[in-house]
C-alpha cells in the first residue's frame, strides 16, 4: 500500500529540468567537495556534466544516501548507470515457503523504485535492463526466533553488459533478502537534469544489524489508531529496517483488542464499536508485517493499566477511583485483583485470543506502575495476604504481584503452547536487588524505561538479564507536550530531538554487558497523540534510532545529518507526515547549518 | 466548486447535491451494536454513560453522540470562542442543508456579492459535519436573514465586527436572524451559526449522519481586540498554497482575522515579483516553490470572504538574502551582503545569513518595484509589515563599501552610527512606500508593522519611528518591559510573546513548549493601544506535514484569549475546545489530539 500524496518538498528535485531550457532561469546543480554537496549555478552551455542534487549525494559521503549505514565492507563505486524504469526483472533462485513473502518484497521494491520518481513525471524509457537476483540460503524461514534471526545479507551490483545491470542479493532467509532489497531500492535515484532513472552501478555492500531487536511501541489504548495509519507506520519501519511492532494495545482507558472468548471486556471497554481492533484487523496487520520483515509483538499490560472493559467483571479494584492520584499513575485508575480465581480464567482467555492472532515468537507482559496503595483499598486482598502471612507492606505487596505474575505466565506459557520468552517492564518487582527472587532470567527480557543511567540497568545486566532499552530521556517519542493533567508540561518534558535519539548508544549504556542487549525501542505513549500526529510524533526520529540499533556507530549525529536529511525526504515520498528536521535550504546546502 | 454569483434571495439546496456524494463508510466491525451515550452535567460538561445503550436516543440531557452533547451543554455549549453573551436553548432540531435559505434583502445590495461567498462557507461547513454526506434528511425549511447595516467592505483595525444572532425554531421551520454593521460581523455570525450545529452521527460504523441545529438561541458578540493575528513564516520551509487555504479555513472557525505573511527571508524568496523575476528565480527553493502573482491574490480574496485581512511581510534590512544575490550578476553591485555567510556567527542569527546593503542606492530601486508588486496585491487600505528584526550590525560592519558610505553620510561606526544607518534605511523604506500607495490613489497614509528591535527601545524609539506611522510588534518575553513602556510613549502595538506564543519552542535550544493551557493563560493588557496578538508559526522546523497539528488547535486558545479575553480559565474552557478539535477534523484541519479520548467522554475527569 503506497500512500501518495502531493508533496511539494519532493517536486523541488525537479526545477532544475524545467530551468535548463530557458537560458534566463539559472539552474542549480551540486557539485561534492570535502563531503558536502555544493550548490551553485548552472550554465546550460557548459559542457561539464552537471549533477543533480541526488546524484551528488549518492558517492558524496561513505555511505551515499542509505539509511541505515551498512555495518560490513561497503563500496558504492563510482558510477551511476541510466536504468529504464519499466525492465526491472526480480528473480528468486530458490524456491520454498516463504516464496509468497519474497514475492511482497519483490512488489514493495518496484514500488519504492516508483517513488523515487516525483510525482507527474515519467522518466525515460531508456536505460539498462535491472536484474535482481534473490539467493536465499533458506527458504522455508518464514518466522522469527528472538536473537537467532539472521538478518544479513550480501549485495553486489555489477554492470552485466551494455545493455543490463546484475544485482545479486545473497541472504540466510528471507529477513535478509527483504532488507537487502530495502538497500538496493536507496541506491536508485532519479535525476532530475537527464530526466533519468539511475543506479549505483558497482557496489558492494556487506550488511547485518548490531542488534536483534529493534523496534517501535504503539500505544492505542489511550488513544486509537487507524488500520491505515498503522500499516503506514509498519512500512515506514520497514524502509529503515526496523522490526518490531510492539502493539500495547489494551490498558486502563479503553480496550479495543477483540476478545472472542470474553467479548464484554472490548463491548465495555472501547471507544466505540468502530474503535475495535477486530481478529481479521490484527492478522491483516500480522501479515502486513511480516512481508516487511516487522514481528507484531502483543502487549497486555497487567496487573496495573486495567480498567475500561472490566467495569462489570468484578475483578478489578479501584477502578476510576478518586483522587486518582493516590492509586495510579493517570486516571482512570484500575488494577486486576490477583486473589480471584477467575481472574485467571480471563487471562487464559485474553492470552488465547492473542496468540491466536498473534503467531508471535515472544509476548509482553507489560508489569508496570503496579500501585500498592490501590491494591491495599480491599479487604479481600488484605485478607488473602494475611492468610499467606504476608506483611501489608512492600515486601508483601512484592509478594501477591509475583503470586500474579507466576499464575498469569503459565497461562501465557498454556494459551501460546510453548514456552516463549516473556517480556516485562521495569518495576518495583525488576528491581535487580531482588528480581531473581521473582523472575527467572531465561525466562524474562527486561524492557528499561527509566533513564539510560540509571544503575538499575548495569545491575540488571550484572544479575544477567537480557534487556531491551527503551530508556525514557531518548525514547519516550511523547515527551515534551503540554501535561493533559494537571499543569506545566508533560512529565518528561522536553522534547527529544532527533540528535539525541541518534546518540543513545545501547553499548555506551551496557559496556561490558553489551552482548546483553537485545536492543532498543522508541515508545509512543498515545495520551497526547492519535492518527492526526502519529506520523510527526513517530518520524524521522524513529530512523535515527533505527540507525543507531542497526549499525551502533562511534560517530555522531553531526556525521549521519546529511543522510539523515535525506531519509525524512524518503518517508515524505512515502506519505509518511515526518517532522521538518531543518529548513529546506540546509537540505539543498549540505553542511552549512548547525554542524 | 464552482457556484454561481447570485445576489438576491439564494438558494443553496441544490447546489450542495454537487457534493453530497456517497460516501462510503468501513465496514461495521462486528456485533456491538450499542452504543454509548453522553449526559450533559451542569457545570462539568459531557459524560458517557457507565454502559451502551441500545438504540440511543436523545432525551432531556443524555445524546447520542458527544458533538451534540457539547453542542448544548454547557453556558456557550460548543463555541469557540466563546461570544460576550448567549442563551441556548438544549433542544436540538433536524435541518438539512438542501432546505437552508439566506435571505440577503436586507443587506445592501454592494455587500451581497461577498455575502453569497460566506454563506456558501457556512453551508459547506455544514455539510462537513457528516463528511461530505448528510444522510438524513428533513424537509424543516431554514431560512437565515442577513442584515447588514453599512456597505463598507474594507478590512481595517476599525472594521466593526458585532454581531446578533438569533435562532428561533418550532417543529415546522427554524428561523435565524443575523444583524451585523459589516459584512464582516455578518461572517463571524454564521461562523457562529454553524457551530450551533452538530452532527448526531453514532461512531458504530454504520454510517448514517443527520444534523441537528440547537433550538432556540439568542447571541450578542464582539471582539475584545482588534488584531487577532497568526503569523506564517513560508521561507524557512516552504508552504504550499492548499495548506495556507487550510490555516485560513481554521483561523475563520476561531474568528481570527490577521493573517501575517512572513512570505521571505534569508533562506529562501517564494513570492512572485513581476516587476522583479529575479526574486524567486534566485530565491525560490525551486520553480514549484513559488507563490505566483495569481495565487497570491486568490488567497487575499480567500482570506477576506473568511473576515481575514492578509497583511505581508518583506523582512528588510536583515532576513533578506537567498533571492537578493544576483546583484553583482546584472551591473547592480551587492543588494545585499554576507549573503549565505559561511562563517555566519556574528553575522546572523542563524544560516543563511543576509542583510539588505543600504550604501547601494540600486538597492532601493529594486526594493521599491517590490513595493509596487505589494501595493498592488494587498487590499486597500494596506497593512504591510516592513520587518525590521534582528539587524546584526557586524554584518554591516564587514562591507567596506557600507562603511565607506557611512562614513560619507558622517556616520561613525560606533553602535550609535549603524543605528543612524538603520534607522534611514527604514525612512527612505516607508517614503517609498507611501508613494507606492499613493501613486495607487490611496488618499491617507497607512500604518506600517515593524518588529520590535534594538531600534525600539523605549529610551530610542521616538528619535527613528514616528508614533503616528509605525505599529511595533513586540515579541520579547513576557517578563520584558518594553509592551507596556511603548504603550505608554503612545504607540500603538500588537503582542506576540515569544516565550508564550511562539510555535516552533520547545522543539529546539532550551526553549520550552507552550501548551494550549499556558497560550490561554496569558492576557494582554486592556488599552487602547494594544491593538491584539499573534501567534507565530515560525518554519525551521515545520513544513507541510506537520503544519496542521503544530498549528492547531494551540491557535484557537490565543484566539479565544483575543476575542473573549474571559475570566474563567482553561479547565473551564476544555470541554469547548475537545468540540472545536473535533470540529477542526471535520473541516480537514488535522489538529493535534489534547487528551486520551477517555478524557473527552468523561469531562473534568483529567484534572
Amino acid at each position: 500500500m503506497w500512500r501518495h500524496s502531493i508533496v511539494f518538498c519532493v517536486v523541488n528535485l525537479l526545477f532544475v529540468l524545467q530551468c535548463v531550457s530557458t537560458e534566463e532561469q539559472p539552474a542549480w546543480h551540486w557539485s561534492c567537495g570535502d563531503g558536502k554537496c555544493v550548490k551553485s549555478k548552472h550554465d546550460p552551455k557548459s559542457s561539464e556534466p552537471a549533477l543533480s542534487l541526488e546524484a551528488c549525494k549518492m558517492f558524496c559521503n561513505e555511505y551515499g544516501m542509505l539509511w541505515p549505514a551498512p555495518t560490513g565492507e561497503t563500496d558504492l563505486g563510482r558510477f551511476l548507470s541510466k536504468i529504464n524504469i519499466n525492465n526491472i526483472e526480480i528473480q528468486i533462485l530458490k524456491r520454498g515457503k516463504s516464496d509468497d513473502l519474497m514475492q511482497a518484497a519483490g512488489r514493495r521494491f518496484k514500488g519504492l523504485v516508483g517513488l523515487a520518481v516525483p510525482l507527474g513525471l515519467t522518466p525515460k524509457q531508456t536505460g539498462k535492463a535491472v536484474y535482481v537476483y534473490l539467493v536465499n540460503e533458506n527458504p522455508d524461514v518464514k518466522e522469527f526466533t528472538l536473537s537467532d534471526t539472521d538478518e544479513s545479507y550480501s549485495l553486489r551490483v555489477s554492470p552485466e553488459s551494455n545493455e543490463r545491470i546484475n544485482a545479486t542479493i545473497f541472504a540466510n532467509n528471507f529477513f535478509g533478502i527483504r532488507h537487502g532489497l530495502e538497500t538496493l531500492s536507496q541506491l536508485i535515484v532519479f535525476d532530475d537534469i537527464k530526466n533519468h532513472l539511475l543506479i549505483a552501478r558497482d557496489v558492494t555492500i556487506d550488511d547485518k544489524p548490531a542488534y536483534p531487536y529493534r523496534g517501535i511501541l504503539l500505544d492505542t489504548a489511550r488513544n486509537y489508531y487507524s488500520l491505515e495509519s498503522i500499516m503506514a507506520t509498519i512500512d515506514a519501519m520497514a524502509a529503515v529496517k526496523l522490526n518490531t511492532f510492539h502493539w500495547h494495545i489494551t490498558d486502563s482507558q479503553s480496550f479495543p483488542f477483540q476478545s472472542t472468548k470474553r467479548p464484554d471486556l472490548t463491548k465495555y471497554g472501547a471507544y466505540s464499536p468502530a474503535k475495535i481492533y477486530t481478529k481479521d484487523n490484527i492478522r491483516a496487520v500480522v501479515d502486513y508485517a511480516l512481508e516487511r520483515g516487522i514481528r507484531v509483538l502483543p502487549e497486555f499490560d497487567a496487573p496495573a493499566h486495567v480498567g475500561e472493559g472490566w467495569q462489570d467483571t468484578n475483578l478489578t479494584v479501584c477502578f476510576n477511583a478518586q483522587p486518582w492520584q493516590s492509586f495510579c499513575v493517570e486516571p482512570p485508575c484500575g488494577q486486576l485483583n490477583p486473589v480471584r480465581d477467575e481472574l485467571y480464567e480471563y487471562l487464559e482467555d485474553i492470552y488465547s485470543d492473542m496468540a491466536e492472532v498473534f503467531p508471535t515468537d515472544i509476548f509482553h507482559m507489560g508489569g508496570d506502575e503496579v500501585s500498592e496503595k490501590c491494591w491495599n483499598t480491599s479487604v479481600e486482598i488484605q485478607q488473602f495476604m494475611q492468610q499467606n502471612r504476608w506483611q501489608l507492606d512492600n515486601e508483601g505487596f512484592l509478594n501477591l504481584w509475583n503470586y500474579f505474575q507466576t499464575k498469569a505466565q503459565d497461562k501465557v506459557y498454556k494459551a501460546f503452547g510453548k514456552r516463549l520468552p516473556l517480556i516485562m517492564w521495569t518495576s518495583t518487582l525488576t528491581n535487580y536487588v531482588h528480581a531473581d527472587r521473582y523472575l527467572n532470567k531465561d525466562d524474562y527480557v527486561i524492557q528499561v524505561w527509566t533513564t539510560g543511567a540509571d544503575p538499575q540497568v548495569q545491575g540488571l545486566l550484572k544479575k544477567g538479564y537480557r534487556l531491551i532499552l527503551s530508556n525514557y530521556d531518548a525514547l519516550y517519542f511523547d515527551c515534551g507536550f503540554g501535561a493533559w493533567v494537571g499543569s506545566g508540561n508533560n512529565w518528561c518534558s522536553p522534547y527529544i530531538g532527533w540528535q539525541k535519539v541518534y546518540e543513545n548508544s545501547p553499548k555506551v549504556i551496557a559496556q561490558e554487558y553489551y552482548d546483553q542487549i537485545l536492543g532498543g525501542e522508541a515508545a509512543l505513549w498515545s495520551e497526547q497523540s492519535d492518527s492526526a500526529t502519529l506520523d510527526g510524533r513517530l518520524w524521522p526520529r524513529a530512523a535515527a534510532l533505527a540507525e543507531r540499533l542497526w549499525a551502533e556507530l562511534p560517530t555522531g549525529w553531526q556525521d549521519a545529518e546529511k543522510r539523515m536529511l535525506h531519509a525524512r525526504e524518503r518517508l515524505v515520498r512515502m506519505g509518511i507526515k515526518a517532522e521538518s528536521i531543518e529548513p529546506e535550504w540546509c537540505y539543498q546546502n549540505d553542511g552549512n547549518c548547525y554542524a | 466548486m464552482e457556484f454561481g454569483r447570485r445576489w438576491a434571495l439564494v438558494v443553496l439546496g441544490l447546489s450542495c447535491s454537487v457534493s453530497c456524494h456517497d460516501t462510503t463508510a468501513p465496514p461495521a466491525p462486528i456485533v456491538y451494536e450499542p452504543s454509548w451515550t453522553y449526559k450533559c452535567v451542569p457545570d462539568e460538561g459531557c459524560h458517557r454513560s457507565a454502559h451502551p445503550q441500545p438504540g440511543a436516543n436523545s432525551s432531556s440531557l443524555i445524546f447520542p453522540s458527544l458533538d451534540l452533547c457539547r453542542t448544548v451543554c454547557g453556558r456557550f455549549g460548543g463555541l469557540w470562542p466563546r461570544p460576550v453573551t448567549a442563551a441556548l436553548s438544549t433542544q436540538t432540531v433536524r435541518i438539512h442543508p438542501n432546505f437552508l435559505r439566506f435571505d440577503l434583502s436586507n443587506a445592501p445590495v454592494e455587500t451581497r456579492d461577498i455575502l453569497v461567498e460566506m454563506t456558501h462557507v457556512a453551508t459547506q461547513n455544514l455539510i462537513d459535519e457528516c463528511d461530505g454526506n448528510v444522510s438524513v434528511v428533513v424537509e424543516t425549511p431554514v431560512v437565515v436573514y442577513i442584515t447588514v447595516k453599512t456597505t463598507n467592505l474594507n478590512l481595517t483595525l476599525d472594521t466593526l465586527e458585532q454581531y446578533r444572532l438569533d435562532v428561533q425554531s418550532k417543529e415546522s421551520n427554524a428561523v435565524i436572524h443575523i444583524v451585523a454593521e459589516t459584512v464582516y460581523g455578518a461572517r463571524h455570525a454564521l461562523e457562529t451559526f454553524t457551530q450551533l450545529v452538530s452532527s448526531d452521527k453514532l461512531d458504530d460504523g454504520e454510517y448514517r449522519c443527520g444534523l441537528r441545529l440547537v433550538a432556540g438561541a439568542k447571541i450578542w458578540d464582539q471582539p475584545v481586540y482588534k488584531y487577532r493575528g497568526f503569523l506564517l513564516d513560508t521561507s524557512r520551509n516552504f508552504i504550499p498554497m492548499d495548506d495556507i487555504k487550510r490555516m485560513l479555513d481554521a483561523m475563520a472557525t476561531v474568528k481570527m482575522n490577521v493573517f501575517h505573511w512572513h512570505a521571505t527571508d534569508s533562506h529562501s524568496f517564494p513570492l512572485e515579483s513581476k516587476r522583479v523575476p529575479q526574486f524567486t528565480r534566485y530565491g525560490a527553493y525551486s520553480a514549484y516553490e513559488i507563490y505566483s502573482a495569481e495565487e497570491i491574490r486568490e488567497l487575499i480574496h480567500y482570506a477576506r470572504v473568511r473576515g481575514i485581512r492578509v497583511v505581508i511581510e518583506i523582512d528588510s534590512p536583515a532576513h533578506a538574502g537567498n533571492g537578493w544575490q544576483w546583484g553583482q550578476e546584472f551591473g547592480y553591485g551587492d543588494l545585499a551582503v554576507c549573503v549565505n555567510a559561511r562563517q555566519w556567527r556574528g553575522l546572523c542569527i542563524q544560516p543563511p545569513c543576509g542583510q539588505l546593503n543600504p550604501a547601494n542606492p540600486t538597492m532601493y530601486r529594486v526594493l521599491r518595484d517590490l513595493y509596487k508588486d505589494i501595493a498592488e496585491y494587498l487590499p486597500k487600505p494596506a497593512l504591510f509589515h516592513m520587518g525590521g528584526d534582528e539587524v546584526f550590525l557586524g554584518c554591516w560592519n564587514s562591507s567596506e563599501q557600507i562603511l565607506t558610505y557611512m562614513e560619507s553620510r558622517n556616520y561613525d561606526t560606533s553602535v550609535d552610527g549603524f543605528i543612524k544607518l538603520w534607522s534611514e534605511f527604514h525612512e527612505k523604506a516607508l517614503n517609498m512606500w507611501d508613494e507606492e500607495l499613493t501613486a495607487l490613489g490611496q488618499e491617507e497614509k497607512q500604518p506600517v508593522m515593524l518588529w520590535s528591535s534594538e531600534l525600539t527601545q523605549a529610551h530610542r524609539i521616538q528619535k527613528h519611528l514616528s508614533k503616528d506611522r509605525y505599529i511595533i510588534e513586540v515579541w520579547e518575553p513576557i517578563n520584558s518591559p518594553l509592551l507596556v513602556q511603548l504603550i505608554r510613549l503612545g504607540y500603538k502595538v500588537v503582542s506576540v510573546p515569544k516565550d508564550i506564543w511562539y510555535l516552533d519552542h520547545g522543539f529546539w535550544g532550551q526553549t520550552k513548549y507552550s501548551n494550549w493551557r499556558r497560550m490561554y493563560a496569558h492576557t494582554l493588557p486592556r488599552d487602547p493601544h494594544m491593538l491584539g496578538g499573534e501567534v507565530a508559526a515560525w518554519s525551521e522546523y515545520v513544513d507541510s506535514q506537520g503544519l496542521d497539528t503544530r498549528v492547531w488547535p494551540r491557535t484557537a486558545a490565543v484566539a479565544e484569549r483575543l476575542w473573549a479575553d474571559p475570566n474563567s480559565g482553561a479547565i473551564a474552557a476544555e470541554s469547548r475546545l475537545q468540540r472545536l478539535r473535533a470540529r477542526l477534523g471535520s473541516r480537514g484541519i488535522r489538529a493535534d489530539v489534547l487528551s486520551p479520548q477517555w478524557c473527552a467522554q468523561h469531562d473534568q475527569h483529567c484534572v
